[in-house]
């Protein structure tokens, strides 16, 4: 009795950690899910897999800066995900769990790899705000397009390397997969002020290795 | 040369070139790839049989978060009971270096048993610091053949000037007898020759008469022999002791005896050694 009202409210205070509705909707959907998949549904965690795994890729992707690893990663992180699914307790949302398990593994992977560092990048997806960037940076300098996207790539992923792992996690998933302070201070263990110490420092080192791009 | 129209340049910062870095996806072929993949690890991972010791880890990730403290627990406990083994059996060895087996005198239960008389007690006067050796013959005492009295001992040589260095309240006294160290230091030695070797050190030879009474009133704990025992123990002291037995009624002569084993400089390292079953018994001064 003590200890299912204790369940309870853990969960409580982990949903309320996720701050926005669709969020709190989402993890809603997903334990749902998740019940489903613990009570057999084998089938039902491809509907997780097909709603999370761009964005797992995506985090991944940004922190090992290589396509083919981060596309191992987030499958291995999809199979521990599946094999633990009946520890999942709702304690959290099921897509921080998710997360938390990418990241771990793909720190875990960086560790291992820490003098191997091959970049292969995807290509920038020219739309909308990514286009006027470009079309402003290019304009600039007056050099080809093409090769100066590469070129930019290039600067981008280095500078990101050249943050330690912390950092560039928080940078990683503030900036580019847009998660809050809230959920990247549950995803790595720490409190939200950390968070925001680790994100400031992190953009001041960017803004040094990025200057001659920011005008 | 027309010149270029000057338009103001957007400004780009930081955070526009990060949400490049959002706009690098892969192509739409490399999800189905993904997704086979995937589908084949899922698969295999159905199939895999886990290894036996994943129970044990399952448990210890259950338990994880109070890894440390728990660690901690027992490291402390780990501690305190090294210490308390420590000091026990500091305590224990003190004891034993304080029983000082080769020099002592059984005074209750030796006498209990063998009943024996001092029969001599000698006056080396030229030995600077033992005045006085009374000397027992053991192997007659548990015949109680050994009828001289006390006095004997003490007439004729004087006070006994080293018992002057004993705390106030000891007994002073002669009867530092050959018996009773013999059948006391044998009881111990019998029972445990490592007990002995440990003594035979410094604090024999330093402090020899301060521990006189002290490891006479220990001894009766220290030796816990039984009757048996104690009989034949004693029984087998009688045909052991190979070196001066004094007549009982010659206690002069038994003065001299030891006299003449003892030269000056070698009272203070005094060994008397006596075989008793093979075994070497240790006597220090």
């Amino acid at each position: 009795m003590v200890s299912s009202s204790v369940v309870d409210l853990t969960k409580v205070i982990g949903k309320t950690l996720v701050a926005t509705p669709e969020r709190r909707q989402e993890a809603d959907a997903d334990w749902d899910v998740v019940k489903k998949v613990q009570a057999g549904d084998v089938a039902a965690f491809d509907q997780l897999i097909l709603k999370y795994r761009e964005r797992v890729y995506s985090v991944i992707y940004n922190l090992c800066a290589n396509r083919e690893d981060a596309a191992d990663l987030t499958q291995g992180a999809f199979i521990k995900a599946f094999q633990s699914i009946n520890r999942f307790q709702g304690q959290s949302s099921f897509f921080t769990w998710l997360y938390r398990i990418g990241v771990n593994a793909t720190l875990t992977h960086l560790r291992k790899n820490r003098l191997r560092t091959f970049f292969s990048f995807d290509r920038i997806d020219e739309e909308d705000k990514s286009a006027e960037v470009l079309e402003a940076l290019t304009d600039r300098t007056g050099a080809d397009r093409e090769t100066f996207v590469k070129e930019l790539q290039e600067k981008l992923n280095e500078a990101l390397q050249k943050l330690s792992i912390n950092h560039r996690m928080v940078v990683t998933m503030f900036e580019i997969d847009g998660l809050s302070h809230n959920e990247i201070a549950e995803i790595m263990g720490c409190s939200v002020g950390t968070v925001r110490s680790r994100l400031h420092y992190a953009k001041q080192l960017l803004q040094a290795e990025l200057q001659s791009y920011l005008r | 040369m027309p010149d270029r129209p000057s338009s103001p340049l957007p400004k780009v910062t930081l955070e526009d070139l990060l949400r490049l870095k959002r706009a690098e996806r892969p192509p739409p072929a490399f999800w189905t790839e993904f997704e086979r993949d995937l589908r084949q690890k899922q698969l295999a991972a159905l199939v895999e049989r886990r290894s036996w010791w994943h129970g044990f880890a399952a448990v210890y990730g259950r338990f994880g978060r109070l890894g440390i403290p728990l660690g901690a627990t027992a490291i402390f406990a780990v501690t305190f009971l090294s210490i308390v083994r420590y000091s026990q059996s500091e305590g224990e060895s003190r004891l034993v270096s304080g029983t000082n087996f080769p020099t002592r005198v059984a005074v209750a239960q030796a006498q209990r048993m063998v009943s024996a008389q001092p029969i001599a007690v000698t006056d080396p006067t030229s030995i600077r610091r033992l005045d006085q050796l009374a000397v027992t013959d053991v192997a007659s005492a548990p015949s109680a053949a050994v009828d001289a009295p006390r006095e004997t001992a003490k007439e004729g040589t004087g006070a006994i000037s080293w018992l002057d260095h004993l705390p106030e309240g000891r007994e002073r006294s002669a009867e530092l007898t050959v018996a009773d160290s013999m059948a006391v230091n044998l009881v111990p030695a019998t029972l445990e020759p490592a007990l002995v070797a440990p003594s035979l050190g410094f604090e024999d030879r330093a402090m020899p008469a301060m521990r006189v009474r002290h490891s006479a009133e220990l001894l009766p704990t220290a030796a816990a022999a039984t009757e048996s025992r104690r009989a034949r123990l004693l029984a087998a002291l009688g045909s052991a002791v190979t070196y001066q037995q004094p007549e009982p009624a010659a206690p002069e002569h038994a003065r001299r005896s030891v006299i003449r084993h003892m030269d000056e400089d070698g009272l203070d390292h005094l060994n008397i050694r006596p075989e008793s079953e093979g075994a070497l018994l240790s006597i220090r001064f």
